[in-house]
């Protein structure tokens, strides 16, 4: 934890100090001695609860899904608290990009949605998270770092005819069932995940799939070279982000490139490992193999 | 199975079972509501009462009322457990044993007149009622899925019955005792259909998948602090009670929320309340505590009930 | 997002503008436009959006402050300030009107601070203290929702509402901590300061006794609330005199009063009563009418006189050690303290008679208290005695003088507005004075219609004492009026200061109001005088209080009282830990439709019973709704948890 005095704070020093130095210089007065005392209790019990404040915060646990390009996205922040935390500014790590939007005021254990703001294409990992807070008169800024091993996975801002634009992954609307549902059980090495039947799940505690009649599966197949220029590259998987956005609300794809091959399975969000890797895909040299294509009897595992 | 909202499903179920026990027998709310409750939230259900009075026939309108294996076993003093597990039988066409299973291998098992047999008979009942197995010849072997025993006793007769010991009782998460019915249904009785006839015309309402699955969703409904806490003051008073011997266990606390459970799901709810407790309270909690002087605690328990406080 | 802030920043410039007013030292006339500006500042803040209303605004305020710089420049030291705290607030009220992008609220919270400061010099009153708490909370309203503004983000009422609340219980946090740290903290009660008088504001003059009245000194008087002495009559019945003397001035030069001398009398006697010192210590002088006897306690020795009673006929000395006595000419007394006087008050009984005794007075002691002082006498003086002469004649021209003066001028300190100049101001009616004024005008007057009289100082007993019963006298208190002798050789009093207007500085009525306005004076008097011996006396009492606790504790009912209150502190908190709003507000909902909660019944019963019951529509609608939201907030599902990735702090 660590204090720094604001620049509110700083002129309020100065302007103390100059009362102090008024007040030794002249005569002892109990109303000058008075205001002295109120004016350094009210920064040192500003300063003792600034720090109470952030001494609140027990846990902190934050969703940061992937998001696109150049557009905010909602994370969802929950704190465990003693109490109500007030004016609090989280940070993912330690650019001052990643700083969420301040919050008045968090009550324990209730969940809010902050928006982060827009960031480039790429993965950021992230150590710790940053809390300050100027709580309560705004003279002091109190600074706590609490751990938070994750990533921010920024995608490429999809860039095609099918791309749905501006809208964040987690907010999909519910994919048309593929197939007929043909009843519930318990869940099985090798289901799909798109099979599980989340509520049913969550109310059991153990996984239920849905049991669908099969549909026929022809997800059409992406492919990136990036032995390419890095403004192509761009180009190539801002398009390809966009394909695969429609894919996963469509009939699903298959995601090929060097060294990354894996499947976005159709009706739900693309799987993490294919955001990420667009998020996080660097050109090749000319004399890199090209991207293999993986054999027609062969599956690729799902990611 | 379709995916249709929870709450409508049971509640068709719900309905669907009501109409079929009303059509059969004539059995006040509050006896067909527990048989619900314990149908959902997976248990055994034991029927008290006299003879005559349809206890046979109310099992047997809920064991058609599921769509399952549905077998009969009449207890005597001379039914061996084997009887009811089923046994190794020598095949002499196949030239060697082979076991045959028992009336026990069904989804729904109508125990009739429990009380007629003895101890060792009815401790293997207990056993599968327990833990859904049977073990036979150093073999577990699994029952149906789901299992339900419907139990009858007739506790008016004293010759040729044994006494059911009270942790053979805790094995059944409710307990109905059935009274002769009121006068308006007993003339209707009398004028309407006869029973068999009645019985033949009933349809399964619910198959086994779905029994199964409604009862996942009874197992995710919710209990919150303050009503676990009512459940805790009301368990707390019986065994502060000085007339009771024995006051409710643990045990029976978590039956007795099993039970209200159901009820909150048939009701389309995702959480309990304490109107589902005190509703259950008596025929989940009257047969797992005793009185000192042996008389049933029924009543009493039924003063706890109207005293102890619900947490707001 | 600004708008949430402004109002708060009007509230500390309405407070400052308060501050100065309360000062008493800029006319209100003065202020009014200030006042105004500060007001309108909602209004006039859109006009600033036009360069041509922001160039009219800049250039008045320059212009003002110009004036205001010349004004400070051309005259004393005391406009100077004057005018500097007039600059102050002018400067609030254009910040006020200038917030935005550009400039930020810093200096408008640094600056009402500084007002507080000064003004604090001014007027250390009760209006001030009140001031000052108001701005002490207001201040850190602005404080908190600065914060909330300047970070941006969403701002919502609720968010705005909890900010505020937070606040406040912020500053009456410190407000306490403030007051503990003042009685606490050790410091120099006396310390001079590194530049002493230099620096310091030009040296008030204190309302209190002086060994001679000088008319001509136009300091502005500081009212100092120091405790003087404390009477207590020994029947509680009895009122306490109101006129305490403790010096008598005879001899007026024009300018300056001299006490009375025994030597300009030729005996020590001539002119009052004699005091006889008798065996046990005690001291008596004959005296007409019932005596009623009062108990003084003086903590202020500096005086060097006792203060007494026009009609004291016996004083004993009850606590005096290392205190010698003198009984005076002039019907007081005189002490002398030796080096080893024990600290503490100087505690005496006083019997008082209706009226003192009549004395013989020879022709030469009448003159003396008739002299005038031939060549600097006011030309108003006599042209105005020979107005009242006329008016009056006889016995009654002593009293016809004094109710003139009271009814025709005007009662101010030095250093107020309309203040006179000089002694002829006064008479003439061009300026107002206090009351050495209004008694040197009235002894003038006198004896300029050959009445025999004085000019006497001492204190005005006003003030209840409401801890320690009777009254007390404050430095504040220090009054002068004028005896008159009478043809028969007794002296009897004559005030003609109007004693509305004194003690409008000093009390209100007797009403309840003013029973709090004056208890809560007396509190904030022991703030402003606080020293050493009270800090010891304050911090003795702190430790002594578990001890006394203690030992209240033993008696049976105070400890049985105690417990009980214990007791149901302690339900009271845990009720209301468990009192979650959804409960509260289902109980709020159960209570107004008329129905209270049976042993053993649940909400839904509850809902139930009410339907069945004649409870009407509306509140039957509220207890519905509120029955839902209970069973949603306490029986209800929990919000699913969406399995977030989780941090050890």
């Amino acid at each position: 934890m660590a204090v720094r005095l604001t620049e509110l704070g700083a002129k309020g020093l100065l302007l103390l100090a100059a009362l102090l130095l008024a007040f030794l210089a002249t005569s002892y007065s109990n109303l000058f001695f008075l205001l002295l005392v109120f004016c350094g209790t009210l920064g040192g019990l500003g300063l003792a609860s600034g720090i109470a404040n952030l001494r609140a915060v027990r846990r902190l646990e934050l969703q940061v899904p992937a998001g696109p390009a150049g557009a905010p996205r909602p994370v969802r922040l929950r704190l465990a608290a003693r109490r109500s935390v007030s004016d609090l500014v989280v940070t993912l790590g330690d650019a001052p990009g990643l700083t969420l939007p301040p919050v008045a005021h968090a009550a324990g254990d209730a969940p809010t949605t902050a928006l982060l703001p827009a960031q480039p294409r790429g993965v950021h990992a992230v150590g710790v998270v940053q809390l300050a807070s100027r709580y309560p008169f705004g003279l002091f800024e109190v600074r706590r770092w609490i751990p938070w091993p994750g990533e921010v996975v920024t995608y490429p801002e999809p860039d095609g005819p099918a791309a749905p634009t501006g809208r964040s992954l987690d907010q999909g609307t519910p994919p048309d069932p593929v197939g007929e549902v043909a009843g519930l059980r318990s869940f099985r090495t090798g289901d799909r995940v798109r099979d599980v039947h989340w509520r049913a799940t969550a109310r059991r505690g153990a996984p239920i799939v849905k049991e669908l009649d099969a549909a026929p599966d022809t997800a059409p197949e992406i492919v990136i070279d990036r032995r390419v220029e890095a403004a192509q590259l761009e180009r190539l998987l801002a398009a390809a982000t966009a394909a695969v956005l429609a894919a996963a609300e469509g009939r699903g794809a298959h995601l090929l490139s060097q060294g990354f091959a894996a499947a976005v399975p159709a009706g739900q969000p693309p799987p993490p490992a294919v955001l990420r890797w667009l998020a996080s895909a660097a050109i090749l040299p000319p004399d890199a193999p090209p991207p293999v294509r993986w054999p027609q009897d062969q599956e690729p595992a799902h990611a | 199975m379709t995916a249709l909202p929870r709450t409508v499903r049971a509640a068709s179920v719900r309905a669907g079972l009501e109409r079929n026990l009303g059509a059969v027998v004539a059995a006040p709310e509050a006896v067909i509501e527990p048989i619900l409750c314990t149908l959902v939230a997976g248990g055994h259900l034991l029927l008290d009462g006299i003879p005559g009075i349809g206890k046979t026939l109310l099992a047997r309108t809920i064991a058609q009322s599921v769509a399952g294996e549905f077998r009969r076993i009449q207890f005597t003093n001379d039914v061996m457990p084997g009887d009811v597990t089923g046994s190794a039988v020598w095949r002499p066409d196949l030239g060697r044993f082979a076991f045959v299973r028992g009336p026990l291998f069904a989804n729904v098992v109508l125990a009739d007149e429990i009380n007629r047999t003895s101890p060792r008979t009815l401790s293997c009942l207990l056993e599968a009622m327990e833990s859904g197995a049977v073990s036979v010849e150093g073999r577990t072997l699994e029952l149906g899925r789901p299992f339900l025993v419907l139990a009858t006793r007739n506790p008016a007769e004293f010759a040729g019955t044994f006494a059911v010991p009270e942790a053979a009782l805790d094995r059944f998460l409710v307990r109905i005792g059935l009274d002769y019915p009121d006068a308006a249904a007993e003339l209707a009785l009398y004028a309407g259909q006869d029973a068999e006839a009645r019985l033949a015309t009933i349809r399964p309402v619910v198959d086994c998948d779905q029994l199964l699955a409604l009862r996942a969703e009874v197992e995710a409904v919710q209990v919150r602090p303050a009503v676990a806490e009512y459940a805790y003051r009301l368990v707390q008073a019986t065994r502060a009670h000085p007339e009771l011997r024995l006051g409710a266990s643990p045990r029976a606390a978590l039956a007795w929320l099993r039970a209200a459970k159901g009820r909150a799901a048939l009701d389309g709810r995702g959480y309990v309340l304490p109107d589902d407790l005190k509703a259950l309270a008596l025929p989940a909690l009257a047969h797992r505590v005793f009185r000192r002087d042996g008389a049933t605690a029924a009543p009493l328990l039924g003063d706890l009930v109207g005293a102890t406080p619900v947490p707001l | 997002m600004r708008d949430r802030l402004l109002p708060w920043l009007l509230a500390l410039t309405l407070i400052d503008l308060a501050f100065v007013q309360a000062t008493g030292i800029v006319g209100g006339q003065d202020l009014l436009p200030l006042w105004l500006l500060a007001a309108a500042s909602p209004w006039l803040r859109r006009l600033q959006r036009w360069p041509l209303c922001r160039l009219a605004w800049n250039a008045g305020v320059l212009l003002v402050f110009t004036l205001l710089v010349r004004h400070a420049t051309t005259t004393g030291l005391l406009h100077m300030l004057e005018d500097g705290l007039v600059l102050a607030v002018l400067c609030q009220v254009h910040l006020l009107n200038n917030i935005g992008e550009r400039q930020r609220p810093d200096l408008v919270f640094f600056n009402s601070l500084l007002v507080c400061f000064v003004t604090s010099f001014f007027a250390p009153d009760l209006p001030w203290s009140l001031l000052f708490v108001l701005h002490a909370l207001v201040l850190a309203v602005a404080l908190g929702v600065n914060v909330l503004v300047r970070r941006g983000g969403v701002l919502d009422d609720a968010a705005v509402r909890r900010t505020i609340a937070s606040s406040l219980r912020h500053a009456v946090a410190v407000l306490v901590a403030t007051a503990a740290l003042f009685v606490l903290l050790p410091r120099d009660f006396h310390r001079q300061g590194w530049l002493g008088d230099a620096l310091a504001a030009p040296p008030a003059g204190a309302a209190g006794l002086a060994d001679r009245i000088r008319l001509d000194d136009e300091r502005p008087a500081r009212l100092g609330v120091e405790v003087v002495a404390r009477i207590a009559a020994a029947d509680h019945r009895r009122e306490v005199p109101s006129h305490w003397r403790a010096i008598v001035f005879s001899v007026f030069d024009g300018a300056t009063w001299y006490p009375q001398d025994p030597s300009d009398l030729g005996s020590r006697f001539a002119s009052d009563p004699a005091w006889e010192p008798q065996r046990d210590g005690h001291w008596r002088r004959p005296a007409d009418g019932a005596m009623a006897a009062f108990q003084v306690e003086l903590y202020d020795r500096r005086g060097d006189r006792l203060p007494v009673p026009l009609g004291a006929a016996v004083l004993r000395p009850l606590q005096s050690a290392g205190t010698l006595l003198d009984g005076k000419s002039t019907g007081g007394f005189t002490l002398v303290q030796s080096e080893d006087a024990p600290a503490g008050p100087l505690v005496y009984r006083v019997d008082v008679a209706a009226r003192p005794a009549a004395v013989p007075i020879a022709a030469s002691t009448r003159r003396h208290f008739v002299a005038l002082p031939e060549r600097s006498l006011p030309a108003a003086a006599r042209a105005l005695a020979q107005q009242l002469g006329e008016a009056a004649d006889g016995p009654a021209v002593a009293a016809a003088t004094a109710d003139w003066l009271r009814r025709h001028r005007r009662y101010a300190l030095p250093g107020e507005p309309g203040f006179a100049r000089n002694l002829g101001e006064f008479l003439l009616g061009t300026g107002a004075g206090h009351c050495e004024y209004f008694a040197t005008a009235l002894a003038l007057l006198l004896r300029l219609q050959d009445v025999p009289c004085r000019v006497v100082g001492g204190w005005l007993a006003h003030e209840q004492d409401p801890v320690h019963g009777g009254v007390v006298l404050r430095e504040r208190d220090a009054h002068a009026w004028v005896e008159v002798l009478d043809a028969d050789g007794r002296w009897s009093t004559l005030d003609a200061t109007p004693p509305h207007d004194l003690l409008a500085r000093r009390q209100l009525d007797g009403s309840w109001l003013g029973s709090a306005w004056q208890a809560l004076a007396a509190a904030w008097s022991t703030v402003v005088g606080f020293d050493g011996r009270r800090r010891s006396e304050w911090l003795d009492g702190l430790a002594a209080l578990p001890g006394v606790l203690l030992r209240a504790l033993r008696q049976p009912p105070l400890a049985l009282a105690a417990a009980l209150a214990a007791a149901g502190w302690f339900v009271y908190r845990r009720r209301r830990r468990q009192r979650e709003p959804a409960i509260a507000a289902f109980e709020r909902a159960v209570r107004a439709a008329g129905l209270s909660l049976q042993g053993g019944e649940t909400p839904r019963e509850l809902l139930r019973r009410a339907e069945l019951a004649a409870v009407g529509p509306r509140r039957l609608g509220a207890l519905r709704q509120a029955a839902d939201r209970h069973e949603r907030l306490r029986y209800g599902p929990e919000a699913p948890d969406p399995g977030p990735r989780t941090s050890p702090p």
